[in-house]
């Protein structure tokens, strides 16, 4: 239960409002601390300076688009380790070939899940438990 | 060399003949001439001799010793009978008889006269006297007179003496024991017998001359006779050679009558075979000109053919290396002719694939096809010798003669264009899956949390109800935009006008939009003239209002400006769509319309859009009479520009209706 208390912080990468608005939503009231970001940009930004514990990644996004920023994002150090969950609505395979190439731990198709399943696969990569 | 003619030659050949045979007849005539009349006058002396010596009694002379003896009967009775026989015969200039002595000398015995007037002077000179009997009488010169003590004979020797010149005949006197005791001698002048010989001879030499030169004359005459057909036929024959249709005109039926009809009937064949060969000679040169005319239009053609078809072409020799090229081979090389023959392709350019790594060795179509003669054809990129590279379309085939790989055929196809289609499809298919799935992921996401109610304020409820609708109605207009371009590809849709307000659709149009226009803080201006109604179909009004707003709304910067203008003149109406924000660059300004197309600076900033809106409105204007167009500054501004005429758009009937 200890291992509870201790929250943990999530980096949301989401050039859609509504659905960034959405996943924050649904994270915060999971006991997530939250940082999000609209593209790429800002995302390795934020990804590199507050090292969370996990990154929510979307692909398509102005200004660096998620495939990108995830390459950046193995070029640091710490950034070379952190888990990334690739969010997305790309469903094609060469994308996920490439991310999962690149190192990513799961590959989500949004409109395929519910947000409690999200909130479940992240949760288990975290080792959290339902 | 000297042409003589046939004619001199006959001349001549016959001449020599005449000269040859005349000297030879003559000759002999001559010679049996003169003979016979040589025997004849020696017969005449030997006949003369004997007879003068039958009349004499041998014994007589045996009594005629010396010159005291001329008065004897006996010497009377010879001289008498000698002098007879001469008066008898009148030719003879002499007639007299020879004794031999003991000792073998001779003398004479008796003359037929004893004085003679030899040179008719009228007087006997000393000279002129006879021979004295028992005169000697030198017989040295006359051998004749030996033969003659036992046969007549004669000497025909011309024997030539102070007398003058003679024949002598010589006949025995013999006695009646049949002893011969002495001679008789007969001289005959020989003046008459030389001019006789003379005369036959000048007579025999005129007729040959007369001969040699009127033989000549005849023969060059009867020549002249034969060889005048033959001269008209040499003169056809070498008319003939100038003009073909000379004849040769027959004059008579014999030999030459023959051959000139003989020649006239080969003529007309040579001539009919002449003309026949010009005719087919004409023909065939122009057969010949033709086929060079269809050849050289064939190379003209292949040639054009070669240099203007888009694909690179390049043919390699066995060995791979090239032999020749066409212009758009050097085009996408950028190198020229002299620069890429007699060279191998790898040593000019390299292939690469996709991810830049270098095609080598077998891998490459040109040594596929010269080593396995084998066509293959793949997809690969070009890299120049400048490290440039362009994707390409590679057939290469070998040319096989005779059952062996003589060289290959290589085909470059600038593939650019198609990949670059390739890539907007393949990316116009997942930003379509993207953008339909983004709003169905809203909704469900939006549904899920309020069907979980955690206590939401009534506030964040309607919002969240507010977010399903707002992507429910994105959904539908990405669905619209995607059937109406399925619409606008499958054939002609209709357009039905009915008098509309403009100013009313475009401020619905506007409102629809009115929740972005808020969120960027845009400020909207309008400005329309006094124009109630509008001949139009409604629905594509909205059509071209919808997008041309929305991309201005989604191209505006922050704090940026709209503006909105209908304009009228006498002649048309213009409507006008500005905003302040990204601009479209200035290279990509002639695709904005193309269909999937989206510039680069909005394609960074902005990842909502499917590069349909601007696609659709062009059809849309464009179909119903109108006429789209804009103008912008990158970073700046963009007007868009829509402009029908007075009378409106125009009824178009279809079987398609756009949403």
């Amino acid at each position: 239960m200890s291992k509870e208390n201790k929250s943990k912080t999530i980096l949301i990468v989401e050039d859609d409002g509504s659905m960034l608005e959405a996943l924050v939503e649904k994270f915060s009231s999971s006991k997530f601390d939250v940082l999000s970001a609209r593209n790429g940009v800002e995302g390795l930004e934020l990804a590199l300076s507050k090292h969370p514990d996990i990154i929510l990644l979307d692909i398509i996004m102005p200004k660096m688009d998620g495939l990108s920023m995830l390459r950046k994002l193995k070029e640091d150090r710490w950034g070379a380790f952190a888990p990334v969950v690739i969010l997305t609505n790309l469903s094609d395979s060469q994308k996920l070939s490439e991310a999962l190439e690149i190192g990513v731990v799961e590959y989500i198709v949004k409109a395929e899940v519910k947000l409690s399943d999200i909130v479940f696969k992240v949760k288990r990569v975290l080792g959290m438990g339902a | 060399m000297k042409r003589i003619s046939f004619k001199i030659k006959v001349l001549v050949f016959l001449e020599i003949i005449v000269i040859i045979i005349n000297s030879i007849l003559g000759y002999f005539i001559w010679k049996e001439l003169s003979f016979l009349v040589r025997e004849i006058s020696r017969k005449k002396i030997i006949a003369l001799a004997s007879t003068t010596a039958y009349f004499i009694e041998g014994e007589k002379h045996e009594e005629i010793q010396s010159e005291k003896d001329q008065q004897s009967n006996a010497y009377r009775e010879i001289h008498e009978v000698l002098k007879n026989i001469m008066e008898a015969n009148p030719e003879l200039d002499d007639i007299y008889t020879l004794k031999q002595l003991e000792d073998g000398s001779w003398i004479y015995v008796a003359e037929g006269y004893e004085t003679k007037d030899l040179d008719g002077d009228g007087v006997i000179a000393e000279d002129e006297m006879a021979a004295l009997i028992g005169e000697p009488f030198d017989a040295s010169p006359y051998p004749e007179l030996f033969n003659a003590l036992n046969n007549p004979s004669a000497d025909y020797e011309m024997g030539c003496d102070k007398w003058g010149c003679f024949l002598s005949g010589y006949a025995p006197i013999k006695n009646k024991s049949g002893q011969t005791v002495a001679i008789a001698a007969v001289d005959i002048r020989a003046q008459d017998v030389i001019d006789f010989e003379k005369n036959t001879r000048i007579a025999i030499f005129a007729t040959l001359g007369f001969l040699f030169v009127f033989l000549p004359l005849v023969i060059y005459l009867f020549l002249a006779f034969i060889t005048k057909p033959i001269s008209e036929i040499i003169k056809g024959i070498k008319n003939f050679g100038q003009d073909l249709s000379t004849r040769l005109p027959i004059k008579s039926e014999d030999e030459f009558g023959i051959i000139s009809r003989t020649f006239n009937n080969m003529a007309s064949e040579l001539q009919d075979l002449y003309t026949g060969l010009e005719d087919k000679v004409r023909e065939k040169t122009r057969s010949l000109e033709k086929k060079v005319n269809e050849i050289e239009e064939k190379n003209a053609k292949e040639e054009a053919l070669l240099t203007s078809i888009g694909e690179g072409m390049i043919a390699t020799d066995k060995n791979g290396k090239i032999i020749i090229t066409n212009s758009q081979f050097e085009i996408f090389l950028r190198l020229s002719a002299d620069k890429i023959t007699n060279k191998k392709i790898s040593s000019i350019c390299n292939l690469s694939d996709d991810k830049g790594n270098i095609i080598s060795g077998e891998k490459r179509p040109e040594i596929a096809a010269l080593s396995h003669a084998k066509k293959t054809t793949v997809s690969l990129f070009l890299e120049r010798a400048d490290k440039t590279k362009f994707p390409v379309m590679i057939t290469a085939a070998p040319v096989i003669f005779r059952n062996k790989i003589i060289g290959s055929i290589i085909v470059f196809r600038d593939i650019t264009k198609e990949k670059e289609v390739d890539r907007a499809k393949s990316e116009f298919v997942s930003l379509a899956s993207h953008q339909l799935l983004t709003p169905l992921a809203n909704i469900r996401w939006y549904t899920e949390m309020l069907l979980e109610d955690n206590g939401y304020s009534e506030d964040k409820k309607k919002r969240y109800f507010s977010k399903i609708e707002n992507s429910t109605q994105r959904m539908v207009e990405l669905v619209q935009d995607l059937l109406n371009v399925s619409r606008i590809e499958m054939g002609v849709f209709s357009i039905e006008t009915r008098p509309t307000n403009i100013k009313e659709l475009m401020l619905d149009a506007i409102s629809e939009l009115s929740h972005k226009i808020k969120d960027k803080k845009i400020k909207i201006l309008k400005n329309f003239d006094d124009l109630k109604s509008f001949n139009a179909d409604p629905k594509m009004l909205r059509i071209i209002f919808q997008n041309l707003l929305s991309n201005a709304v989604k191209y505006a910067n922050l704090n940026g400006k709209i503006e909105v203008s209908v304009s009228k003149n006498e002649k048309s109406v213009l409507i006008r769509i500005s905003n302040s924000g990204y601009g479209i660059p200035q290279n990509q300004e002639d695709k904005i319309f193309t269909k999937l197309f989206r510039a680069d600076n909005v394609r960074e900033e902005e990842t909502e859009g499917t590069g349909l809106g601007l696609y659709i409105t062009k059809s849309v204007v464009e179909n119903s009479g109108g006429r789209i167009w804009f103008d912008s500054i990158e970073n700046k501004n963009t007007n868009f520009y829509v402009e029908y005429p007075l009378s409106g758009m125009k009824n178009v009937k279809g079987s398609k209706k756009l949403i």
